[in-house]
């Protein structure tokens, strides 16, 4: 089984809002589900803020 | 349908490998390799103790119902070059002990509702494509594309007050369609002429849900939402430097400009358009103007049916604001020459009769 904890940044981006899905029985502590909640809002920003290049189509195997 | 468990680590997944395949966590090899009606999972038994381990996809696109990589106790990584992975239920990735490295398009073509894409931080490198006649998915967390374009072609992808960020595009295709918000934002990075685009309009619509959805383009550079006359039910949010252009006659609940906070931008739209609003939030602030103008040497038209736009710091030309609304620009705007139906002074305040009348 899983818990969901949802949150959310606001930016001049836009707001980011996402969700750890953990499960029931994790064994992190508020602050390691704090720092991921950071972590991942750390990673968007660096996403959105990267130049953006036009897409390389893949041939697939 | 069957389940299938990942077993024995480090191993390839191709059409005919049954090796690291079980009908139980931890049970004997040898099962099928999962069809497109099977659900895979990979969980603590799928390695050999604690160690990480990479599943590398082979024989594009492998298939399977739901993907569930859930109870990891070492890293596992999804691998493949130029593979796709295409699901035919849910899909979930375990927010710790999961990377994925494959480069191909991966499809969600479920023809049922209820299925959910729960990608806990894990972005996808490649393209995403939605596509299954009578589907729909819900976001469970945050989805990002690092690389590739997200194409809804058929069936509803419900935002479920998550953000959905594009590397590239967001684009329709044909087939039909839904954009659900219930709060959540659509978030498109791509510079250039299709930063959002919708070159199969027919059938594609837009649900606001619970909340306020948004769609924001938040390139440093030049950027379009090519809308081609869709309505919108949500906002449209100026969110880059870069000019936004919008072409096509488009309606939206909102427009918003969240990059006045940094620095000066501007919102152009595509001449003879005519740009239906419920509301207009727009404005720039002081030093940091927000431009509101035509892409061409001639006029657009803003249509808002009723009540008060109450805008400013914006720098308007080629721009008639009509529909039944009064467009009040702001005493800080500035009137750009050829404009029409716009107001350059703020709103009127509330009638001291108003106020009586609303105080009883």
């Amino acid at each position: 089984m899983t818990m969901k904890i949802d949150f959310s940044f606001s930016s001049q981006y836009g707001t980011f809002s996402d969700a750890l899905v953990l499960e029931d029985n994790h064994a992190f502590t508020n602050a390691e589900i704090e720092a991921m909640k950071q972590q991942r809002f750390d990673n968007w920003i660096a996403m959105i803020t990267a130049p953006s290049v036009e897409e390389t189509p893949i041939e697939e195997v | 349908m069957a389940d299938r468990y990942w077993i024995l680590g480090t191993g390839t997944w191709d059409s005919t490998s049954t090796t690291n395949w079980s009908a139980s966590s931890g049970g004997a090899g040898g099962a099928s390799v999962p069809t497109a009606s099977d659900n895979v999972y990979f969980d603590a038994n799928s390695n050999v103790l604690a160690t990480a381990f990479t599943v590398t996809m082979a024989n594009s696109p492998r298939v399977c119902n739901d993907f569930t990589a859930s109870g990891l106790d070492g890293t596992m990584t999804l691998a493949g070059t130029s593979i796709g992975l295409t699901v035919s239920g849910s899909l979930t990735f375990q927010a710790t002990n999961f990377s994925r490295t494959y480069t191909g398009t991966t499809t969600f073509n479920a023809t049922t509702t209820g299925k959910t894409v729960t990608t806990n931080g894990v972005g996808f490198g490649s393209g995403v494509i939605f596509n299954g006649v009578g589907g729909a998915w819900a976001l469970g967390s945050a989805l990002q594309l690092t690389g590739g374009s997200l194409t809804l072609t058929n069936g509803t992808l419900d935002l479920d007050g998550k953000t959905l960020t594009t590397g590239f595009r967001f684009a329709t295709d044909t087939g039909t369609k839904n954009l659900t918000f219930n709060g959540g934002t659509l978030v498109c990075q791509l510079a250039g002429a299709n930063s959002f685009t919708n070159p199969a309009p027919t059938g594609f619509t837009t649900t606001a849900g619970t909340g306020t959805g948004t769609i924001s383009l938040t390139s440093g550079s030049a950027k379009t939402f090519n809308g081609a006359g869709s309505t919108f039910n949500c906002t449209l949010n100026q969110g880059g430097a870069g000019a936004l252009t919008i072409t096509g006659s488009n309606t939206f609940s909102n427009i918003t400009n969240t990059r006045k906070s940094v620095s000066a931008t501007s919102i152009l739209f595509t001449a003879a358009t005519t740009s239906t609003f419920a509301d207009w939030n727009a404005s720039g602030e002081s030093t940091r103007l927000l431009t509101i103008g035509s892409v061409t040497a001639a006029s657009h038209t803003l249509s808002k049916a009723s009540g008060t736009v109450s805008a400013d710091f914006l720098s308007i030309s080629r721009s008639t604001a009509t529909g039944g609304a009064g467009w009040y620009a702001g005493a800080n705007s500035t009137d750009g020459g050829n404009n029409s139906g716009w107001i350059f002074t703020a709103p009127p305040a509330p009638t001291a009769t108003g106020n009586f009348l609303m105080f009883f």
